[in-house]
This record gives structure tokens, sequence and C-alpha cells, in this order.
């Protein structure tokens, strides 16, 4: 079972700090945990593609209660976009990033 | 060595030659390949592949004599919507004077099959591609290509 007091202990020991910016609201700084995933994009009509990733950070859901698509979020000086939201069952949300709007 | 082979030389020379230094929009001729399978990536965009996919037979040819339609399909790829229509343009600018030689006396005639499909997707950072799609007709002795 994962508890509350896990997610805290879990943030703690992995998570890096990222400065997150709502649209028209104040930033904040909180943790995240930053993975990718491997893609390929506009593979389109049989074509090789190109290979790249989907960078997702995952915050307390506490932190980002009322993210949104478009909001920011800064991470080793780069600024990203949110483009989409997924709340786990586990009181985190998961945060797919673009650097392109 | 084919016709068809050696149209696809003409155009592999010529695709090479998309280079801004040569007054085109874009240095997509910096990464040019043939029927490449695996993803291009990011240090080599703008990029494009090309495939002779098809090369049918047509139903009327002269005597002695097979005429054959080579369909040609040529995907750009880039980093954003703007790069990839430039090297739309560019890939058009080679086709038409591919054509106006007729591909170096190998071919009849081209034939713009069906324009440009294009795709744009977000994700680490933007990513375009485009297909353009060409046909070239040339004539073979019999049993040739």
């Amino acid at each position: 079972m994962f508890y509350d007091s896990d997610l805290g202990i879990f943030f703690t020991d992995f998570a890096q700090m990222a400065t997150y910016t709502p649209q028209g609201g104040t930033s904040s700084t909180i943790p995240v945990i930053l993975s990718t995933t491997y893609q390929v994009a506009v593979d389109i009509d049989g074509f090789a593609g190109v290979s790249g990733y989907k960078i997702i950070v995952e915050a307390k859901t506490t932190d980002v209660p009322n993210v949104k698509v478009n909001d920011t979020i800064i991470i080793k000086d780069k600024t990203y976009y949110i483009t989409e939201i997924q709340q786990t069952d586990f009181g985190t949300t998961k945060l797919t990033i673009s650097e392109v709007l | 060595m084919s016709i068809r082979q050696q149209i696809i030389n003409i155009l592999d020379t010529e695709l090479k030659k998309i280079l801004k230094a040569n007054g085109y929009n874009t240095d997509v001729g910096k990464n040019v390949y043939a029927w490449r399978d695996n993803p291009l990536t990011k240090n080599e965009l703008p990029g494009l592949i090309y495939r002779d996919a098809l090369n049918r037979k047509a139903s009327v040819s002269i005597v002695g004599k097979f005429r054959w339609v080579l369909r040609i399909e040529v995907a750009v790829f880039g980093t954003s919507a703007n790069e990839i229509r430039a090297a739309i343009e560019d890939v058009l600018n080679v086709i038409g004077n591919c054509e106006n030689t007729k591909w170096g006396g190998y071919a009849q005639d081209t034939i713009l099959a069906d324009g440009d499909e294009m795709a744009v997707e977000k994700h680490d950072i933007e990513t375009g591609a485009a297909i353009v799609s060409f046909e070239v007709i040339y004539d073979a002795d019999q049993w040739r290509m």
C-alpha cells in the first residue's frame, strides 16, 4: 500500500524543484518527478518519422490543484508548457509538457 | 543500369542540392535518405526520405516498348510548419527542374500526383512532416524497366 505519508517521503527523496506558474496566477516552487518516454513523431503514411520523447512531470496534486493546459513550468531554467493533465489515484498529477506552446 | 535506376540517381543527386547556398529555402539536402526505415533524429532535421514505391505499367505503350509510370514519394521532416512548407516548395522546385530536362532524357513526362499531405505534432519540440507524391512516365524496352 502507498500512503499519503509515503508520498511525502517519495518526493523528498526523488524530486527536483520546479517553478509552476498558472496562467494569470502566482508562481510557486514545487517538487516534481521528471520522466521521459520514447516516441516517434509524424510517422505519416508508413514513413519512419522523427524520434523524440514525451516529457512527463509528476507533482503532488495538492501542489497543482487547479492546473490547466498551457500553464507553465520551469525546470532547470527552461520553460515548458503543460499540454496534458492526468490525475492519478495516488495523490499525484502527471503533467505532459512541451517546449512549444 | 535500368532507366528506373537512372531516374532515381538523378532524383537523389538533385535532392542533395537543396541547400540555402544554392538558392533554396532550406538545407534539407544535407539529410537525404532513400527508403530509410528508422526514424530521423533531431540532428537530422530538416531532412527527407524518398521511396519509389510503385512502378505501374501503363496499358498503352509504343510498339516495342513498355511504358512505365513510376510513383515516387518524398517525405520531408522539419521542426516547424513554416520549415515544412519551405521544404515542400524546395522539393517541388527540384521536381520541376528534373521535368524540364525530362530526367536527363530518360523520361517522357512528370505528373504531380496528389499535391502534398502535411502533419505537425508538438511533443518535446514541434515536429512536422509532409509527403509530396509525383509520377515519372518513361519508356523502356520490352521486359525492361
